[in-house]
């Protein structure tokens, strides 16, 4: 195998993707969050595997790296960071409810839930967003390929348009510290 | 055949570089002049060695295969794809769960999606192991909705279940109806869960158009 050759490809692909950036996509999913922390509501993220350890991170990065200077704190939790819970309602329940049933502890209307999805068809991601729904609160979705069911469910969708999952969760990460420091520099410049 | 801005070979050549597969023969018959000028460029863009081999007068599915077989006879597992297929299946997956099924004697591990239109494909019947209990080709009364996406991992015995050659009457060997009858017992299925779509018609290709990534 010629490794440099592989490399090359796949940089050349995420530089590709990142080429088409939805700008004004991006824009709205920082609104979102900044007009949740400004109501002092909560935001939820949730994602499987890959999409999972970026909305850990994502959660990581709002409440402490964008607010720690800040008295008012972002509210920020990450439901697949529950493991015995997400383990007992896997097991009790089914998987397909592990992000519904914790919602359905914390979730209040006004609230947002940010569901990660790189294919936006896991159920247990769906569930979730169409209980925000329900419950009155807002839905943001991050996904890849074509965006699937997770986009059109959602008030605003960032879907990344590529058929590759390792690219599509790259460019999440990126977003997620983009949307760190564009929030960072808005609320600690503005104190 | 472009979706988007690249041809559908392309979207092949970069699946299989992304999933390890270093080594890929290519079949061609019609345009093959055509797929020669794209294949030199993928050799130049991808890590993937391709080779081209034009079938003069049409062997049938199985009978490329056959007459290729010198192509994998280094390797003991091999990937079959018809390439009217538009997907991003994880083929390494796949390959795993095409490894782990060697325990229980398979030979073949066939691609299967939930089709729509069942009757009209080759439907599969799969048991709790994932072991191919049944398999018809367009039933008229479908046992289930799991059809085959004309992806296949296979060893190298596979060639053991091929008609003898020469035999009265038999010009081409069709993959479906001459060989995988012959793997009952020994084929596993594996559900596809990323996106397929056969665009061997103007109508699906340009529903595949409409549903595959396309850049803003």
């Amino acid at each position: 195998m010629d490794i440099s050759k592989f490399a090359q490809n796949y940089i050349d692909g995420l530089k590709d993707v990142l080429t088409s950036f939805q700008y004004d996509v991006y824009e709205k999913v920082v609104h979102m969050l900044l007009d949740t922390y400004h109501a002092g509501k909560q935001i939820f993220v949730m994602g499987n595997g890959g999409s999972g350890a970026t909305a850990s991170h994502f959660a990581c990065d709002i409440n402490k790296g964008c607010c720690f200077y800040l008295e008012k704190k972002f509210k920020m939790i990450c439901l697949n960071d529950n493991v015995p819970t997400m383990l007992a309602l896997a097991n009790d329940v089914s998987y397909d409810a592990v992000f519904e049933e914790q919602m359905k502890n914390f979730f209040n209307a006004g609230d947002l839930a940010i569901g990660i999805s790189g294919s936006g068809n896991s159920e247990n991601v769906l569930r979730a967003m169409q209980h925000a729904k329900t419950a009155g609160g807002r839905t943001i979705g991050l996904c890849g390929f074509s965006g699937g069911k997770l986009s059109q469910m959602t008030d605003v969708a960032f879907v990344v348009p590529v058929d590759d999952m390792q690219k599509v969760e790259d460019v999440h990460v990126i977003i997620v510290h983009m949307i760190m420091q564009t929030i960072y520099n808005i609320l600690n410049n503005n104190k | 055949m472009p979706i988007h801005d690249r041809p559908l070979l392309e979207i092949w050549i970069a699946l299989f570089e992304r999933h390890g597969i270093d080594s890929v023969l290519i079949n061609t018959h019609h345009h093959a002049a055509q797929v020669e000028a794209c294949v030199a460029q993928l050799e130049r863009k991808y890590a993937v060695d391709i080779v081209l081999s034009y079938e003069k007068t049409l062997l049938g599915s199985g009978g490329t295969l056959f007459e290729n077989r010198s192509f994998v006879e280094k390797d003991d597992d091999f990937v079959i794809a018809y390439a009217d297929n538009l997907t991003n299946v994880h083929l390494g997956r796949m390959i795993e769960s095409h490894i782990s099924n060697q325990d229980s004697a398979c030979v073949l591990t066939m691609g299967l999606f939930h089709a729509s239109n069942p009757e009209a494909c080759g439907i599969a019947l799969l048991n709790a192991k994932k072991q191919i209990v049944d398999f018809v080709e367009k039933p008229a009364v479908p046992k289930s909705d799991l059809a085959n996406a004309g992806i296949y991992v296979t060893t190298h015995e596979v060639f053991d279940f091929f008609p003898e050659k020469g035999q009265p009457g038999q010009k081409l060997i069709d993959l479906g109806h001459h060989v995988l009858p012959q793997l009952a017992g020994r084929m596993a299925g594996y559900e596809i869960t990323e996106y397929i779509r056969d665009i061997g018609t103007v109508a699906s290709f340009h529903a595949a158009l409409a549903e595959w990534p396309q850049k803003a």
